[in-house]
């Protein structure tokens, strides 16, 4: 997928300024932060698990060349067929190339970010293929011709007045005109429409949320049962995974199923939970007859290397993104990518670069609420200092900013200049506040008011310098 | 070089580290997982089986009779339909079809279904107490596309099958033997649903409205 | 900043303040903040701490922490900085800050110094005596309550870096419950970020400036006339962002409040000095 991430400035001013989105973006605030508390709540070994999948995760990635090889061994001897992609576009040729050869006309999609990351719908479309997402919220926008901004409810940001004249706009050509207002409604019209797309797909597109190495089984929660519809009716299974799903075994991925849903929506458990091992049996009366899993590196081997190893735990539950206060304010498509949040944040500027995507480790106040709430205790705060720290190297930051901070290291190497510098200015700063006890304006601290807010004036005296006063006058 | 071998040298160069020997290789397949030791199972509610079953049902929207034989599920599927203002008709699994569902006055099609029947009756392999969930298994006798396209799923359930975590389907599954893994396990745990719109929950997204479960005991 | 994923719950050993015999040597490391914006705040943390039994010293060479080049990449800037801070404090038995976020930095310093093992070491021994000051009163210091007065209905922000990197979240409510006369009354989301963030809230004033919005609006949902929390940066955001609104409500540092020296007009008040020093 193309990067806007450049822009993030602009794009996070204007989603501050979108009032639609302000609404939807309050509406998820509270919903999903009291429903991961509350789901915690009443499983007092929740962090006991956490531990468990922080080891599990370790021990694979340690060791995932292993799982990897034990993995697809096991998905041949199933009957499938494994594919590996370097990168992305690997991945789009090898996906287009199977539904070629499987002379598709139409393909069901189940909601995937490695889909997203690699713009599998895309190159499906220039290919010519009809490609219809089946995830309602994924439907939604792709209706609206924009990229997920959640990912776990890509659609969070549009409102069901937006929805309804989506539906209105693109279900006319199946004979439905009648413009819907209720959510009950508007969900069963999209049934409705995506029940002939199931029916008539010759290949189904899923992700997977593990990858089970003893057995060579892929496994995808739904909510909606999409998921399911589109690997079990077409002839062609397709499943695009990052090279990180891969897990030991069955149990290890039940470990971190209790952790998923509960972090991701508050559930215990998603609806749909669903194994699938190689293409349909012989005598199976349904299930595809042909199963691909496409395994997809596309930078992930290259985080192995350092401290972003710790990444690739991630489990994509979104809950770094539900109690960011940041994304709550701008909502996910200001960050310009695929993923958006404390872990795109991270993620981008590893895929995208420093140069493009500077911005999103910094837009953070490092408040640390995404690390106390990841379930597989990914440290992203760390994670985006050090993103901030390789770009202070690269010399890609904002000159004055590192003008400044020279200049405050070497005062603070000086105690005794700093001293003088910060009584000059505490007093010239309460002087010129007068009573009025703060400023509403000041040069070249026009960042400070540009947030709404004045700045407080100093008491007047540095509290070094009533300090050594008073240790003068005990002396005495 | 193979794809396989590019992505796999990539990753190994990831890990500052070439092919590991045949014996650490064995030294994990031996493992039992990645934490090489028995899971974590969270505490389940005091209480028998087919109640914490239930309890997690219910909490999910799914729905559960207890029924006292095999038999007699026919009856208790009319009951059920009657009882929803649903038509007596149903595609019925394989696994199920020698009930004598004419006699309960249900029109029964044996086998899977192309998405126009309203109720769709499955027998499930296992069910799991802790989230109330059901566990099905694809195969001849099992169709699974009644399990998402028919609007009302019911789903027989054994209570001798009835296990406390997904844990013990696994070893189950394990225990199998040659025939394995079957191509779909489907975990289900209450009926469709989607938050997608304004985070509203609405049931019956794709897959089925309703979800019932027949213990027989 | 050692970021724990759940509250710090481990109580330290408490050493009760006995007799002078036993009066730990505690530097206060002020924090750049408190020394040019409310030295009022430094002499409540010197009155606390002596009545917590302590001798204080305030080195003279301490300046900052270094949090601003730790958290805009200058990894280099911020050792410069750790190592004028570390000589300072070294002959001090424990190093007392009034701000979770300045501790959490000071805990920080061992990682600025991967490969310089003598400096690690002393990085390492700062960072095992360095505590917050709320929180080093309550939990070494065993102080379960102080004696002093304010009478007003006042409502607490939980500062990020001490809630989440040290656990800091009952300690100031259990000695604010045992001032006379004051009321808390918690506010939603107190423990939200307020915006502040360090250099964010100049990079990024317009987001900056919605998060201190949302923070404003639910301390004034609590009817409460006085906000505290133990970081000044994040009070100073507020404050600005209460001031620019106009609504009247003052801002404390909790430890004025606890030293009975919150008469003195809140952050950004009105001053009848006109900053004349006290």
């Amino acid at each position: 997928m193309e990067s806007l991430s450049h822009a993030f400035k602009e794009r996070s001013v204007h989603a501050l300024k979108d009032e639609t989105l302000q609404v939807a973006l309050h509406r998820a605030k509270d919903g999903f932060a009291v429903k991961r508390a509350k789901a915690v709540e009443g499983l007092p070994e929740f962090d006991a698990l956490r531990d468990r999948a922080v080891a599990i995760k370790n021990h694979t990635l340690e060791h995932l060349d292993h799982y990897l090889e034990r993995y697809a061994d096991a998905v041949e001897r199933s009957g499938g067929t494994v594919h590996w992609a370097s990168s992305a576009e690997d991945a789009r040729r090898i996906v287009v190339d199977i539904c070629r050869a499987a002379d598709a006309k139409m393909i069901t999609k189940g909601k995937s970010m490695v889909g997203e990351e690699v713009g599998v719908n895309g190159a499906l479309e220039e290919a010519g293929f009809e490609v219809v997402e089946t995830d309602l919220g994924e439907y939604i926008i792709q209706l609206a011709h924009e990229p997920p901004s959640h990912i776990i409810v890509p659609a969070v940001h549009k409102t069901r007045g937006q929805i309804a004249d989506l539906f209105h706009e693109n279900h006319a050509k199946y004979g439905l005109t009648r413009k819907l207002s209720e959510v009950p409604e508007m969900v069963n019209e999209a049934r409705q429409v995506l029940r002939s797309k199931y029916l008539a797909a010759d290949v189904g597109i899923t992700g997977a949320n593990f990858l089970i190495a003893e057995t060579g089984t892929s496994v995808i929660v739904t909510n909606e049962g999409n998921g399911d519809l589109t690997c079990s009716l077409p002839r062609v299974h397709i499943v695009t995974a990052g090279i990180e799903k891969v897990v030991p075994t069955a149990e290890d991925a039940s470990t971190l199923l209790r952790l998923l849903a509960r972090s991701a929506t508050g559930q215990d458990m998603t609806t749909y939970t669903t194994f699938s091992t190689g293409p349909k049996r012989e005598g199976d009366p349904d299930g595809p007859e042909e199963y691909h899993v496409v395994l997809i590196d596309n930078g992930r081997s290259t985080m192995l290397a350092d401290q972003f190893r710790e990444m690739l735990r991630c489990i994509r539950c979104g809950a770094c993104m539900n109690h960011c206060p940041v994304y709550g304010a701008i909502g996910g498509h200001a960050y310009g990518w695929v993923y958006p949040g404390p872990m795109g944040s991270v993620l981008t500027p590893l895929s995208v670069g420093l140069k493009e995507a500077g911005n999103l480790p910094n837009a953070c106040t490092l408040n640390g609420h995404c690390a106390e709430v990841c379930p597989v205790r990914i440290p992203l705060p760390d994670l985006l200092r050090t993103l901030r720290h390789r770009e202070y190297q690269l010399k890609l930051g904002l000159k004055p900013l590192r003008w400044g901070l020279a200049a405050w290291v070497w005062f603070t190497a000086h105690p005794r200049i700093y001293r003088i510098g910060t009584r000059v200015q505490a007093r010239m700063l309460a002087l010129l506040a007068g009573r009025k006890g703060r400023f509403t304006r000041m040069p070249l601290a026009g960042g400070w008011f540009k947030g709404g807010r004045d700045l407080p004036a100093p008491q007047g005296e540095t509290f070094m310098a009533v300090w050594k006063r008073r240790q003068k006058d005990s002396a005495r | 070089m193979s794809d396989r071998d590019t992505v796999l040298g990539a990753i190994r160069r990831g890990l500052g580290r070439g092919p590991l020997g045949s014996d650490a290789r064995a030294a994990l397949d031996r493992r039992q997982g990645a934490t090489d030791s028995d899971p974590l199972l969270p505490g389940l509610p005091h209480g028998p089986l087919a109640q914490i079953f239930r309890a997690g049902l219910e909490k999910v929207a799914g729905t559960m009779s207890e029924i006292a034989s095999l038999d007699a599920v026919p009856e208790a599927v009319a009951g059920y339909l009657a009882g929803h203002g649903v038509a007596l008709e149903a595609a019925v699994a394989p696994s199920l079809g020698a009930l004598d569902w004419s006699a309960a006055g249900i029109s029964a099609s044996i086998g899977s279904t192309r998405g126009d029947d309203l109720t769709g009756i499955s027998l499930a392999w296992r069910g799991v107490a802790e989230n109330g969930s059901l566990v099905l298994l694809s195969g001849p006798e099992n169709p699974t596309s009644l399990n998402f396209l028919p609007d009302h799923h019911l789903v027989v359930l054994r209570s001798d099958d009835l296990v406390p975590y997904p844990e013990h389907v696994w070893s189950a599954l394990r225990e199998r033997g040659e025939k394995g893994w079957p191509r779909t396990v489907n975990v289900i745990t209450g009926p469709s649903r989607t938050a997608d719109i304004e985070l509203t929950i609405q049931l019956g997204a794709h897959g089925p409205r309703s979800l019932h479960v027949l213990l027989v005991d | 900043m050692q970021w724990c994923d759940e509250r710090m719950s481990e109580p330290s050993p408490r050493v009760p303040a006995d007799g002078p015999g036993d009066r730990p040597r505690v530097g206060l490391f002020v924090t750049c903040l408190a020394d040019i914006y409310r030295p009022n705040v430094g002499l409540a943390a010197v009155a606390l701490l002596e009545k917590a039994g302590c001798v204080v010293e305030v080195p003279a060479s301490q300046t900052c922490c270094g949090q601003p080049s730790y958290n805009n990449g200058d990894l280099a800037g911020a050792a410069r900085t750790a190592r004028q801070t570390i000589a300072a404090f070294e002959d001090c038995d424990y190093v007392v800050v009034p701000s979770g976020s300045c501790a959490g930095m000071l805990m920080d310093y061992p990682k600025l110094f991967e490969d310089q093992p003598r400096w690690r070491e002393r990085a390492e021994a700062m960072a095992a005596k360095t505590h917050e000051l709320i929180s080093f009163l309550t939990d070494i210091r065993g102080l379960d309550a102080v004696t002093t007065r304010f009478s007003r209905r006042v409502t607490y922000h939980d500062s990020c870096h001490g809630l989440r990197a040290l656990g800091i979240k009952e300690q100031p409510r259990r000695l604010l419950a045992s001032v006379e006369g004051l009321e808390l009354v918690e506010m939603a989301d107190a423990e939200i970020c307020c915006g502040f963030g360090g250099t964010f809230c100049v990079k990024y004033p317009e987001i900056s400036g919605r998060m201190v919005a949302d923070k404003a609006s639910d301390i004034s949902a609590t009817g409460a006339r006085v906000v505290l929390g133990g970081d000044l940066g994040c009070l100073l955001n507020i404050a600005g962002r209460l001031g620019r609104e106009g609504n009247g409500i003052s801002v404390y540092h909790v430890a004025e409040v606890l030293a009975g020296m919150a008469d003195v007009p809140g952050l950004g008040d009105p001053t009848d000095s006109g900053g004349r020093a006290r």
